[in-house]
Order: structure tokens, then sequence, then C-alpha cells
């Protein structure tokens, strides 16, 4: 049976191996063993996976009381579940990746404790000031700013030549352009499957956010309502397209006869690796409305578990610390295409020479100046869930806004009820 | 010493064989099962802690009066509807013509299985190809340019499409075990007695193959009524445009997992768990009047 | 109806020829025993006659109607099989019922017919169980109503009775004797079992090697054997051979002569060695040893030792071992050409008959 020996042979070299190299280093795994572990579970891949263990590596080199150890769950959703399971079989790790609309729900389970006690006001105060405001929570700090990007306006250059059309200062000059184009069969407008973020972008530069204090859900009031006006009457008469099931509007975008496309500048790197040969495209920010400027930022943060160790909450802010100097967020920022985390970085030198090498990272970091983040409440996934679902009827059925959002205001209503209750 | 009557330490001694599968049983299925009907109860909890401080049946009423839930009710019924009668009777007509085929019966019978075992994300990522609005192959072939996925019309017909495809293979598979089962005999007997090919089936093959008509039927019937993944895939984590495939199973998954709504996902659950249970009850009753013959103590 | 199988070759793919130019006719409206041991082709004749099988060539005759390419359907044929294959899903009335069902005829005329045949084989009082509840006759006896209600041109029944006990095997015998005879429908009986073909059967064809051997009533075939296959198979215990060089010298001069140049083998049925003095005429007489005897009920088997020959007979009465005188009878003597054919049957000549 030569299989059976060749079998033998590999598992005795396998046994060997595992003998010879556990012998190997000794003094290493006893120095591994004095040191607090840190697992950081994050939703990063590819590229972004590569640039974080780039920065953990560092910190892990940087010093020697503790060690972090970073595990990607695949994804951001897979992420969540891992999360919801491990809360409830106590097997959460220290510090992980999820955005700080969920704090409120982890607060209310116990499963997270502030940063503050071990990371002091301090590291926060040059925090550049928007992400500041998704920070704290009940007056604590619960969410560190990590992975943040914001929503820009992707042009595409030679059509933009070619058609001789500005960069739009307004939405009405974008829909205005857009009709003067549909004859010529190009789209002004390229949406993602939803256009949430626009629309929030809308209604604040109105002045009037969807989620006031309270929380209070101003979603059928007149100026929502016009606002949803903008958007959806662009899409009934085909200025602007939702991407539907392809989920993204860059595909859209990228098939050359649409002007402008409005998405994360967190999808720059994977556009710049997507783009057509040939395709020329640049960056800009969202429009303004009611003369303002307004812009929504997004992106993913780090919480801290309840169940870390005191030991392993130190080391937690030690690395999230580290993650906020200068050195580290710029470098950060140019390998994945997410924003600096602190003013003073922004403003570096060479994260500006980096600017200047990049144009199209230059709309995100301007955006920061005029940029805003939801308000994070008890019930705000129930509320994602609803408005997105509400748009989604406004984009695939012939329902219109006047329709849509009484009944949006009325669910909405009884969610927030509901969760003042719990 | 034969046949000892059971006592305490044989009854123990049987116990200790079933005690594994007991164990599992209990562990997997009625432990998570009494969880999910304390957590259904829950009206003021906390999911994370397991602490409950007040039960009623708000859950289950806020369900009642949940349009999201009559829709996911109805589009369960509906996709339950759409594929199970059509993926048994092509599968069965597919598996006779199989059947009849004794060469190449094994090329067509891998051919037909492989969806079954690729991957419901590879498979979903080239349906999602096939529908598409534009190029679509679909459109294609039928001349049309509907827009499958976008279009809360069709959606649930793209959704009941794949999942047709999808689940011919393993179908096919149990209906040529079931033909196999039958004896060749009986086919020649009722040809001697003068039956047409359609008299041989009808009065023939379909009584002696129902047991297998109704085991398919209430597996397919189960497994489409817990239909996720597919959605999942099909529309990169939506149910669709408009929610337009919102099933029983997305329900609970964007109610327990998306928006933290444990009991009135575990209420759902329930819910789903009693019309499973229905339809199983159902078809059981069924099975045993159509199948008096297979039992010795008939009528 | 009378069938006639003529010079017809089959073989199986891969196979030597399992029937080559076989020709046989059965005679019409009766019970006809195609006898013969385990794979000599019985069923591939009946699955001939059926429609299963269509010969490589030859032709197959119904009432001189050329039926070898006819559909199963269109020939009209009824069979019983040897587990009787009765749909499992029916009850025993469905399963009668459902040759006529397929025919549509209507209902009445059919429970009138059902109840008549249900009469005939005896099964009115289980018409509404299923065959899983019967016992292995009754179940036959269905499947032979079934086969009847069609007015089959030919019934076959292929080895019906093999799956049955001793008992049962005799009641249902006669069942089919007269079943047959009641309805007069042309009948061929398979069967492996000598004593079936026997005592069921009008005429008797015995099947060898997918050669016929010999077509005769039970009795023809016992006392005149047309060959050595014959003669071996028909009868119990079994035809005792020897040289006939052995015997010659015993036999009376004219008869050794006359097939000294054409016999080989000498063929003796149990009874025709007699204790002396017998009545009945004797071929010869020679003293013979007496090595056992066997008790078997009625019958007494007596091994004997002659001339270094063993010999069996059936017709000594309790006896110690020892020598004794006994006689030879002509009837139940036989002589064999070497390729078996039969040349003397103990006074009735075989081959002039
Ligand atoms: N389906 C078949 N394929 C190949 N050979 C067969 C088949 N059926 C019968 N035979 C062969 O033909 C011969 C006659 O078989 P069969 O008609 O079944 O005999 P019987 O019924 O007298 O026992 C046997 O030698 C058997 O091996
Ligand atoms: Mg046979």
């Amino acid at each position: 049976m030569p299989s059976l020996r060749r079998l033998t042979q590999c598992f005795l070299l396998l046994t060997g191996i595992l003998c010879l190299s556990a012998c190997g280093h000794p003094a290493a795994s006893s120095q591994a063993a004095h040191r607090t572990t840190i697992t950081f579970w994050h939703g990063m891949t590819a590229d972004h996976q590569a640039a974080l263990t780039q920065l953990v590596n560092r910190f892990n080199r940087s010093q020697t009381r503790y060690r972090v150890v970073p595990v990607s769950q695949g994804n951001f959703g897979t992420l969540q579940q891992k999360i919801t399971v491990a809360a409830k079989s106590d097997t959460l790790p220290t510090i992980a990746q999820t955005t700080y609309t969920n704090v409120p729900n982890y607060v209310q389970g116990h499963l997270v404790v502030p940063l503050d006690a071990y990371l002091g006001k301090r590291p926060f105060q040059d925090v550049v000031p928007v992400f500041r405001q998704s920070i704290s929570y009940r007056g604590k700090a619960y969410a560190f700013p990590f992975s943040k990007s914001a929503r820009i306006l992707f042009y595409n250059r030679d059509l933009l030549k070619q058609q001789n059309v500005a960069l739009p200062a307004t939405w009405a000059a974008l829909h205005q352009d857009g009709k003067r184009l549909k004859s010529q069969h190009i789209t002004a407008l390229a949406l993602d499957q939803s256009f949430l973020t626009e629309l929030n972008d809308l209604t604040y530069q109105a002045g009037t956010p969807l989620i006031t204090r309270g929380p209070r859900a101003n979603l059928n009031t007149k100026q929502t309502r016009a606002a949803t006006h903008v958007l959806w009457d662009m899409l009934q008469d085909h200025t602007a397209t939702t991407a539907g099931n392809a989920g993204y509007g860059s595909t859209q975008f990228f098939a050359g006869k649409t002007l402008f496309y409005s998405g994360s500048s967190a999808a720059i790197p994977v556009m710049q690796a997507s783009a057509p040969k040939g395709f020329h495209w640049g960056t800009t920010v969202e429009p303004r409305y009611h003369g303002r400027q307004g812009t929504s930022v997004s992106g993913n943060d780090i919480v801290l578990f309840k169940s870390a160790s005191p030991a392993q909450r130190r080391g937690a802010a030690a690395f999230l610390h580290f993650l906020l100097q200068k050195k580290q967020t710029i470098q950060w920022a140019e390998k994945t295409g997410y924003l600096p985390l602190t003013t003073s970085a922004c403003q570096d030198p060479h994260y500006q020479r980096y600017l200047a090498r990049h144009p199209n990272a230059r709309a995100a970091v301007r955006s920061l100046d005029f940029g805003f983040q939801d308000r994070a409440f008890q019930g705000y996934p129930q509320y994602f869930t609803a408005i997105n679902q509400s748009l989604d009827r406004l984009t695939t059925t012939q329902t219109s806004p006047e329709q849509a959002l009484p009944q949006l205001q009325q669910r909405v209503n009884t969610i927030l009820r509901e969760n003042r209750g719990a | 010493m034969l046949n000892p009557k059971p006592s305490l330490k044989t009854t123990l001694h049987a116990l200790a064989y079933l005690a594994p599968l007991l164990i599992i049983t209990v562990l997997f299925t009625v432990w998570p099962l009494l969880s999910a009907v304390r957590l259904s109860l829950a009206t003021r909890s906390n999911f994370y802690t397991g602490r409950v401080t007040a039960y009623g049946w708000a859950n289950f009423g806020a369900l009642w009066h949940d349009p999201d839930f009559h829709r996911a009710v109805q589009h369960t019924l509906l996709f339950t509807l759409g594929v199970v009668p059509a993926s048994v009777l092509l599968a069965l007509g597919v598996a006779l013509l199989l059947n009849r085929l004794p060469h190449c019966a094994r090329f067509f019978q891998t051919l037909y299985f492989l969806p079954f075992v690729t991957s419901t994300v590879a498979v979903s990522l080239v349906w999602g190809w096939l529908f598409q609005a534009d190029h679509g192959v679909v459109n294609g072939l039928i001349h049309t340019n509907i827009d499958w996925l976008n279009d809360p019309h069709y959606s649930l017909l793209a959704l009941i499409l794949l999942c047709l495809w999808q689940s011919l293979g393993f179908n096919i598979l149990l209906f040529l075990a079931g033909l196999n089962h039958i004896d060749d005999r009986y086919l020649l007997v009722a040809q001697l007695n003068g039956a047409t090919a359609w008299q041989r089936f009808w009065h023939v093959t379909w009584p002696l193959l129902t047991p297998t008509v109704i085991l398919i039927t209430v597996n397919a019937l189960i497994t489409n009524f817990k239909v996720f993944d597919q959605v999942y895939a099909l529309f990169h984590g939506s149910a669709g445009p408009a929610n337009a495939d919102l099933t029983l199973t997305y329900y609970l998954y964007q109610k327990f997992y998306i928006e933290n709504q444990t009991g009135l996902a575990a209420a759902s659950g329930l819910v789903l768990f009693g019309l499973v249970l229905l339809i199983t009850g159902l078809a059981g009753t069924y099975f045993h009047h159509w199948t008096r013959w297979l039992r010795k103590d008939a009528r | 109806m009378e069938v006639t199988f003529q010079d017809i070759t089959l073989a199986y793919p891969h196979q030597a020829p399992t029937l080559a130019h076989f020709t046989w006719t059965v005679p019409d409206g009766e019970l006809t025993a195609l006898l013969g041991p385990s794979g000599s082709g019985k069923t591939t004749l009946l699955n001939l006659l059926a429609g299963l099988l269509t010969p490589d060539h030859g032709r197959l005759l119904f009432d001189q109607v050329d039926v070898t390419h006819q559909g199963m359907g269109q020939r009209n044929v009824g069979m019983v099989f040897q587990d009787y294959a009765l749909y499992p899903h029916l009850t025993v009335h469905d399963n009668i019922a459902f040759p006529l069902k397929m025919a549509h005829v209507k209902r009445a005329e059919r429970e009138a017919q059902i109840r008549q045949f249900a009469a005939l084989v005896r099964v009115t009082p289980f018409l509404q169980k299923y065959p899983r509840e019967l016992s292995g006759g009754q179940q036959q006896r269905v499947a032979l109503a079934r086969a009847l209600i069609q007015r089959p041109a030919v019934l076959l029944l292929d080895e019906p009775l093999s799956n049955l006990d001793a008992e049962l095997r005799v009641t249902l015998r006669q069942e089919i004797r007269r079943i047959q005879q009641a309805t007069g429908v042309t009948t061929i009986f398979v069967t492996h079992n000598q004593t079936d073909a026997l005592q069921i059967a009008d005429t008797i064809t015995l099947l060898h090697h997918g050669q016929v051997q010999q077509t005769g009533t039970g009795h023809q075939l016992y006392h005149t054997p047309a060959n050595l296959t014959v003669a071996r198979f028909i009868g119990s215990p079994r035809l005792t051979t020897l040289p006939f060089a052995a015997l010659a010298p015993a036999l009376p001069d004219s008869l050794a002569a006359r097939f000294a140049s054409s016999a080989t083998l000498v063929g003796i049925r149990s009874e025709a060695l007699l204790a002396t003095p017998t009545p009945i005429p004797l071929l010869t007489t020679q003293t013979m040893r007496l090595t056992a005897q066997d008790f078997l009920g009625r019958d007494i088997v007596s091994h004997l030792r002659w001339h270094q020959q063993d010999l069996i007979s059936t017709a000594l009465p309790p006896l110690a071992p020892g020598e004794y005188p006994l006689g030879l009878a002509a009837p139940g003597c036989y002589f064999f050409a070497a390729n078996g054919r039969c040349l003397w049957t103990g006074g009735t000549d075989h081959a002039e008959s």
C-alpha cells in the first residue's frame, strides 16, 4: 500500500517539523506569553487588510507589553453577526470594528465600556470635528473613528469636456444639465442602490435634518418632501438612475454614458483598479442645496468590549492612541483611501503633498469642513431599515414621496416610541 | 434467554444506546426551540444578558400588525407555490425520461445535479448575470426587456426560477431512486393487461410512486419555506426591490441581525415553525391516506 | 387458439442462441405443460409468446396469423408470473378489474364480470383486501382471475406453483385444471416439476437445451420416451442405465442380435425389476445382490448389485440383504442408440409408433 506509506511519511515529517519549530524559538514564545493579547475583529479584506496588518505589526514591534491580533471576519455583515453571537456566548474580542450607530444598542446590552477612562480626553481633541460628533453617546466616548469616508461626486472628465458642462454647484444646476443632456442619451447622475445618503445631505443642507435632537423624526415635513422631490424628480425624468441590484452606481458610471456618480470616497481605490482603460474621471464635493454645503460622513469605528480585562483595555487604548498618531493615520489614509483622522494629519505637509499627487483624494478631505454624521440613538438600525425600504419603494415602484413619507414618519415614530420605552 | 421482558434494566440499556442522539436532539433542537419560545414571549428583555423583565404576547401582536410580516408570509406562500409543484412535476418528467435512457442517463443525472452541489453564492452570481435587464440571457431567450432583479413585479419570479433550477437535480435523483424501486414487472403486466403508455403511468407508475412524490413534496415544501440564502445572494443582502422578495426567514434574519429585534425574530421563527409543522402534518395525513396499501393492516 | 412457433431462432446478447430453429405447436383449447429443467428456455418461450421478446428469425403464428412483430397489447395474451406481480396498491377487486378498466368496459358490465371471475377462482371474500393481506395461494388465484378476465387468446402460467407449499400445490393444481376446463382457454403451464406436469396437463412438451424432446400425454412420455433425456427426466426414482453390452448376454438371443449393432445403452425403470416367480412375462431372470432397502412410506427402494452394475427396484417386498433371483420385465426396459434415440420400449416399439 504505497499511499499508506506516503501518508505515514508525511505524518512523521510534519511531527518532526512541529517538534523542531517548537524547540527552535523558546525565547520568542516565552516572551509572547508575557504580553497581553488584544484581539481585534475587523471586516477588512484585500488591500485594506494588508494596510491594517502593517499598522498592527508596527505597533507590536513598537512595544513589549501588548500584542494586537487582528482577525478578519470577511465583511461587515458577518462581522456584525459574529459580534451578536459572541456577545451571547461570552466570546467577544477585545475590540472590534463596528459603526457608532450600534453603540446605543451595545450600551443597553452592557457590552461596551467608555474609552475615556483609558484614553483620556486629550487624544480626541485633535480628531477632525466631524468625526468627534459620533464618538460620544450619553456623554461618554464609546466609538473610536477608524475607517471613515465622505460622499463625493465623481465625474467623467471627457464627457464633461465634450458636453461643455461645468461642475454643478447646486442640485438644481445638476438637474438642469441633466435635462439638456437627455436628448443625447446621456444620464446626468448615477446613484447607488439607495439614495438615502444624498437625501440625508439635502435635508441637512436645507437646515432640517431627518433626525433631530430627541430623537425626533422629520420625515414628512415640507422640507423633507421637497428634498426628496429633488432626487425623485430626477429619477422620474431619467436624469438620474439608481444602481438597483448592481449595488453601486460605479458600474453604470463606467459604462460611459453618465456624467456624474454620487458615491463614497471609500470607493476610490476600487474605482481606480476597475476603471476601463482610457476612462478619465475626477472627484468633487457634493452640490449645494439652499445655498449650503453639507456632506454626510460614514464608515466604521472601533469599540472596546466590557469583557476585556483591565490589561487588555489598557492595551487597546495604547493601540488606538497609536492609530491616531500622525504617521499612522496618514499612512492609513494613503494606503486605503479612507480619511485621516486628525486635523493635524490633514494639514501635514507630507499629506498635502500626497493630495497634490492624488487629486481624486481631495474632494473627500475638503468635504470634512462641512461634513456631518447622523446622531446615534436607540433603534437606529430599525430606523435605517425602515427609511431604506421606503426609498426603495420610491425607486422601484410607482409610489410618490407624498404617499411614502407619511407612512414612513408614522413607522419611525413607532420605532422611536418603542425604543424610548425600552 | 430469548426475548427478555422489558425491565428497568433493559430499558436503561436501550436508553444508553439512544442517549447520544437524544442528547444531540435535546441540545440542538429542543433547547433552542424552548429558548425561542421564551424569547418570543419576552416583551422587555436584554438579549445579551438574557434577562427578561416582562412577558406577554406583544411580539405576536406586533407580527399580526406588521405589514412587512404579512408580506413575508404572502411571499413565502407564493414562492413555495411557485417552486414546489413545478419542481416536483418537472423533476418527475425528467426522471421518467432519464429512466428510459439507458446510456447517457448518468451523464444527464450529473448535469442536473450540479446546481444542487454548487454554492448558492456562485449560482446566484451566475443568475444575477443571466437576469440582467440589458444583456441578460433570460431576456434574450424570451425576447423581453424585463428588469428581473429591480422590478418588484418580476423579482419574486426571478427567485422562483433560480430555486426551481437549483432544486431540480436533487428531486430528479430522488425520483430516479423511487422509480428504480418499482418492479418492472408491474409495467409488463399492465402492458399485457392492455394498458396504454399513459394508462401505465397513471394507473401503475404514479400510484406506486406516491410515497416518493409525497416525500419529495414535503421535503421541497420545508426547504422552500425556509428559503434565505438564495434571496440574500441574489439581491446582495437585501430582500429584493421594494421588499418584493422578503420571505419569512429573511424577515427573521432582518429582525434579528439587522434591527436587533430579537423578540420579533423569535416570534416570527415560531410562526415559521408552526407553518412547517402544519404542512408536515397535513402531508403526513395525506401520506397515511394514500399509502394504505403499504401497510399490512390496511383500511 | 392454436399457437405455432415456426423455425424460431433467438439469441440473448453475447450468447450462443438459446433457441435455434425451434418449431412447436400448442394445440387449441388444451392445457399444455411445458416441462424442462431450469435454464432450458421455458421462460424465453413464454416471453416470445407474450411479445416481450422478438425472435431473431422465424415466425410466430396465432391461428395461422403471423404475430411475430405485433406488440404486447395487440396479442391478447394473459400471463401469470411466478410471484404473481399483483399491483400492490390496488385491492383484489381493482386488480381483477384492471384489464377491463384499461379497455374502458362500462362499470356495470365490469362489476358483473369481476363477480363472475372472483367466484370462478374463489376469491370473493377477499375482494376488498390488498395483495399484502393474502396468502400465496390466494394471490395466485387473484393473478389467475386478472389474467382470465381479459379473455386471453392464450394463458401463460410461468412456474405458478413453485412458491407454494406442497399441500397448496396439490389444491391449486386441481384448481387450475378446473378453471382451464371451465374457460377452455388455450393454456401453457410452465414447470420444472414433472409431477405438476403429469397431474395437470392434457399434453406435455418436454424441453431441453432449447429443443423439444417430445410432446405427448404423460403416459406416452413415461412409457414410450423418445430419447434418453425424456426417459431420464420423467419418472421417479430416476431411470437406471447400463451398457447394452453388459446386459446383452442375459437377453433373449433374437433381441440381443437385433440391437447388437445399434443399441449402446439400456435403461431400466425401477418397477421393471421383479421378485420371481411372477406371472408377468420376463426378458430374463438373474441372480442379483440386494445391498440395502430404503423405506419411503408406501414405496420400498431396493439397491441392487449385478455384474458391477448398480440397479434400483421399487417392486420388491421387504427382504434381508442377500442374493435373490430377480426378473427383468419387458415394459420399463428401453434400448438407446449412441445419439440417445430410443430404439426399443419393451415391446411397444417406439420408433414405429
Ligand atoms: N435476459 C437474459 N439475458 C441473457 N441470457 C438469458 C436471459 N434470460 C435467459 N437467459 C439464458 O437463456 C437460457 C434459457 O433461460 P430461461 O428461458 O429463463 O430458462 P427457464 O425458464 O427454462 O429456466 C438460460 O441459459 C439463460 O441463462
Ligand atoms: Mg424460468
